[in-house]
């Protein structure tokens, strides 16, 4: 219990090292809010020894020290986003859960989609570049005897001379 | 018989399908050249802490004015435990660098017996909150990091230590 007290008492020292060392670029956000603002930035990070689990969600030790972190920075007014990008320096890419937020991820998501789109206005531009020709002046087509289609298809012509015999 | 249309390739739709699928090509392909669990961390400053070890003295990163070997330990993992003779030696041998274990999820209590058994030459720092391990990019343990006398990490090395590797990273940080 004493170990427990002082080890909270250290890590709550304000002499206590923070790990981003460029300067917070946000409003701290206020104590009755940190709790909340905690939670939410650690649904969005990956905890990096689970399996699928987020931060938030997690009581690993690992986990636990980044909601440290995330609890500590948001206190001392860094943003969300200077966080993660501390996070993804130190764990990589698969620290944030959300991928759509990379701008690669999100071109790999929406790009095919695009392509699906793209294609049924390709399709849609060829059908009405298409000649419009009414029911009633179409001409009809022409009714050609196997005896004619022999006559350009040698394929044809020798089933017809097989059938013949 | 119908025979199939003759004529030149559809230009028009060739480019635009090139102009479709090419820029999807090169995403993918720049994605394949990227490891996304991939972190270049060392050659950069390492992270300040102030942690309490043991005995409760308080050490700053810093303020040591000499290379650090930090060792992320439990007495729970075995192959902690392989390394531990190994980095006992090195600390004794090499007195120009301070060799730190920092406790990573485990009871301090539970440590103490064990280094009264296994022996410690050096602090092992007490990390309550866990936020020194993720500040360092830990995922489990033994990892260890090598760090010159100006304060930059020069090696990396995640699971246990054998000689080989111990002693040449001790070059990098010398």
């Amino acid at each position: 219990m004493i170990w427990l007290l002082a080890s909270l008492s250290l890590a709550q020292s304000p002499q206590a090292a923070f790990p981003i060392t460029a300067p917070p670029m946000c409003d701290a956000v206020p104590p009755e809010l940190l709790d909340k603002e905690t939670d939410d930035l650690g649904r969005e990070l990956a905890c990096p020894i689970c399996s699928g689990q987020s931060v938030s969600g997690s009581q690993t030790p690992v986990a636990l020290g980044m909601k440290e972190i995330i609890h500590t920075g948001l206190a001392q007014g860094y943003c969300p986003e200077q966080i993660t990008e501390y996070f993804i320096s130190v764990y990589g890419d698969d620290v944030v859960l959300d991928p759509s937020k990379q701008a690669g991820n999100a071109a790999l998501i929406w790009m095919p989609l695009l392509g699906v789109f793209a294609g049924f206005g390709l399709a849609a531009f060829w059908w009405v570049r298409q000649p419009k020709v009414p029911l009633e002046k179409a001409e009809p087509a022409p009714v050609t005897s196997p005896a004619d289609e022999s006559a350009e298809d040698p394929y044809a012509a020798q089933v017809l001379r097989e059938l013949d015999e | 018989m119908s025979t199939a249309p003759k004529g030149g390739p559809n230009w028009a739709v060739l480019i635009g399908g090139l102009l479709l699928i090419v820029p999807f090509i090169v995403i993918l392909a720049l994605g394949f050249g990227e490891e996304p669990e991939e972190v270049v961390f060392s050659e950069r400053p390492a992270p300040d802490f102030v942690l309490e070890d043991l005995q409760a003295k308080v050490w700053r990163l810093s303020e040591q004015d000499k290379p650090v070997v930090l060792n992320f330990w439990a007495t729970w993992c075995v192959p902690c435990k392989a390394e531990h003779p190994l980095l006992q030696q090195a600390a004794t041998v090499n007195d120009d660098v301070q060799f730190l274990g920092v406790l990573y999820g485990d009871n301090p209590a539970k440590a103490e017996v064990y280094l009264k058994q296994a022996g410690g030459v050096y602090p092992t720092l007490l990390d309550p909150t866990g936020a020194t391990a993720a500040a360092y990019g830990v995922t489990g343990v033994p990892e260890s990091f090598f760090i010159d006398a100006s304060g930059v990490m020069r090696y990396r090395h995640n699971g246990p230590l054998d000689s080989d590797t111990l002693w040449q990273a001790l070059e990098t940080i010398q």
